[in-house]
């Protein structure tokens, strides 16, 4: 078991396979005293547990995912069919799982994706670049800027030559 | 407390800049703040090949008029571009989201979307060929870069263009296909002289080809009875491979593994009055040297746009999101007549986009009427174009 200490001082035990899906954890694991815990220096508690659940359930779909047969011989035809419809169906059972773990605020989802940058897990990053591109497409420029609490920091020449330069992109 | 979307770090910014798939939206999401902006390139190499625009013709002479209208499939909507950099030229070709625009033997490449320019040599030069016999000019492997020459009476101008890759790679070639004797020539940007590759001395206005396309380093050449050549421009060498469909209304594409197909289009003609076109695919078979055309009703991945004289290229349907395009579909600028027997050679038509589903035959209309034009040298046809920031 690997124990990990948020920012705010709470602490979470998780089993090493489960920790192993981070490559950060996995280089400290390799240096550090077991005993000890790992610091996450950059993340709270709340959002520690939010990863640390996306890091359990992604183990524990990994190991359920159904053996694709690769077998050619006209007999097993059946049994292809069969094991490619079984990976249709874990594919979109994870999916779904993962749509509702995205159902998340505007500042957890920023927390996700520092966090699993840090933490150097590769789907939780994708996942949270995917929700962001989301939310951006199909916007106004100031419907992103409003939706991201951004302030427009060009000049208004700035801004306008940019604008004038692509003006057909921002049409609506 | 509210989280600093604002000064995310830039490695940050550009995983979610390669997560957004559209043209448009990329260049919005680059106008937002500074910070966005800089961390992501106005050249980003993650960006899929765009549903293209259908650049709608326009009467090229006699006008200071710049305005491009181009109808763009995305949003469904026409955009207007201002192109002083078009006027007066002939815009005879598009490719990798470039045109070619010609003016006598001036040409050059533009961008629509950045409006980059590039120059390329004139076309034919300066130089005469004396002394290399021009049958065989290609296969010359003593020639050194020459130039080619021209007749008063030649007529050079572009019937197609291809980029054979995108413009700011240092392979990429263009290659031409022209009304001249010198019907098929290459060069690489930023040569000072065209290489001609075929020497059409037959035909006054530039040989038997048909068509043109290129795939996988090679090129491919169409000539009635739709016997293809195949040539290799790094070791100048050709090979002419099987043929057998006896067409001549064809276009060559290649498909989006790398496959040649050949788009025949037949128009339907309903009282004399051009009603529809109807298309038909052949592939260009794999298997062993003789190769042939195969009719196919499957096109697998593609979806095929095709425009007039030779303007053709091909998508996966893959990348383009969207249930309504495709696979298997052809996309093409749909041209009517009406039957005037006033009009003899001004005639005027109209158009507008259809997408044709390859496997039952139906024919939906995309847009409504695109408008009239005219089919003569005062026109610019149009002209399927993929926007690139590239």
């Amino acid at each position: 078991m690997v124990l990990l200490r948020s920012i705010d001082e709470i602490t979470v035990e998780v089993a090493e396979t489960v920790a192993l899906k981070s490559n950060m954890l996995k280089h400290a694991l390799e240096e550090s005293n077991p005993e000890q815990f790992i610091p996450l220096p950059n993340i709270t508690g709340e959002v520690m547990f939010k990863i640390v659940d996306y890091m359990t359930k992604q183990t524990e779909f990994e190991s359920k995912k159904p053996q694709e047969i690769v077998e050619k011989s006209p007999e097993l035809e059946g049994d292809v069919a069969k094991a490619k419809e079984a990976l249709k169906a874990w594919e979109q059972t994870v999916a779904t799982w993962e749509v509702a773990y995205m159902d998340v605020s505007m500042n957890m989802l920023y927390d996700l994706f520092l966090g699993a940058n840090f933490m150097d897990l590769q789907g939780l990053l994708s996942l949270c670049a995917e929700k962001i591109a989301s939310l951006i497409k199909g916007k106004t420029v100031k419907e992103i800027r409003k939706t991201f609490n951004i302030v427009n920091d060009f000049t208004p020449e700035e801004e306008a030559d940019y604008v004038k330069k692509y003006e057909w992109a921002f049409t609506d | 407390m509210g989280r600093d979307w604002q000064h995310l770090p830039p490695e940050l910014l550009q995983v979610i800049g390669k997560r957004i798939p559209s043209l448009a939206v990329y260049i919005r999401f680059r106008a937002v703040c500074r910070p966005w902006q800089s961390s992501c390139s106005l050249r980003p190499d993650h960006l899929p090949v765009q549903l293209p625009w259908l650049m709608l013709p326009y009467r090229s002479d006699g006008s200071n008029d710049s305005t491009r209208r181009f109808y763009d499939l995305a949003a469904s909507k026409i955009h207007e571009l201002d192109l002083p950099e078009t006027r007066g030229m002939s815009i005879c070709g598009s490719s990798h989201g470039w045109l070619f625009l010609q003016k006598g033997q001036e040409m050059s490449l533009l961008n629509p979307i950045t409006r980059a320019t590039i120059s390329l040599p004139p076309f034919p030069g300066p130089l005469s060929t004396f002394g290399i016999n021009p049958e065989n000019l290609f296969e010359n492997r003593d020639a050194n870069e020459y130039a080619i020459s021209i007749s008063p009476t030649d007529n050079f101008m572009v019937r197609k263009a291809i980029l054979t890759s995108s413009a700011h790679d240092s392979s990429c070639r263009v290659i031409v296909f022209t009304y001249s004797k010198w019907s098929l020539a290459f060069c690489k940007i930023g040569d000072v002289c065209w290489k001609a590759i075929e020497f059409q001395s037959g035909y006054p206005w530039g040989g038997d080809f048909r068509d043109i396309t290129y795939s996988n380093g090679f090129l491919y050449t169409v000539s009635p009875f739709a016997a293809v050549t195949m040539y290799n421009l790094d070791n100048r060498s050709k090979t002419l491979l099987g043929g057998g469909v006896n067409l001549t209304r064809i276009h060559l594409v290649e498909g989006v593994s790398g496959d040649i197909l050949l788009i025949h289009d037949k128009p339907i003609y309903v009282n004399r009055f051009l009603k529809e076109t109807k298309h038909t695919v052949y592939k260009l078979s794999n298997n062993g040297p003789e190769r042939e055309w195969i009719k196919v009703i499957d096109v697998g991945q593609n979806v095929l746009f095709l425009g007039s004289h030779h303007n053709a290229l091909s998508l996966s349907s893959a990348n383009l999101q969207s249930p309504k395009w495709g696979p298997n579909c052809l996309c093409y600028d749909s041209i009517r007549k009406k039957w005037n027997p006033q009009e003899r050679f001004d005639s005027w038509y109209n158009h507008n986009i259809k997408l044709a589903s390859l496997d039952n035959e139906t024919v939906t209309d995309i847009t409504a009427d695109l408008g009239r034009f005219q089919v003569n040298e005062h026109w610019q046809r149009s002209l399927w174009l993929t926007p690139s920031l590239l």
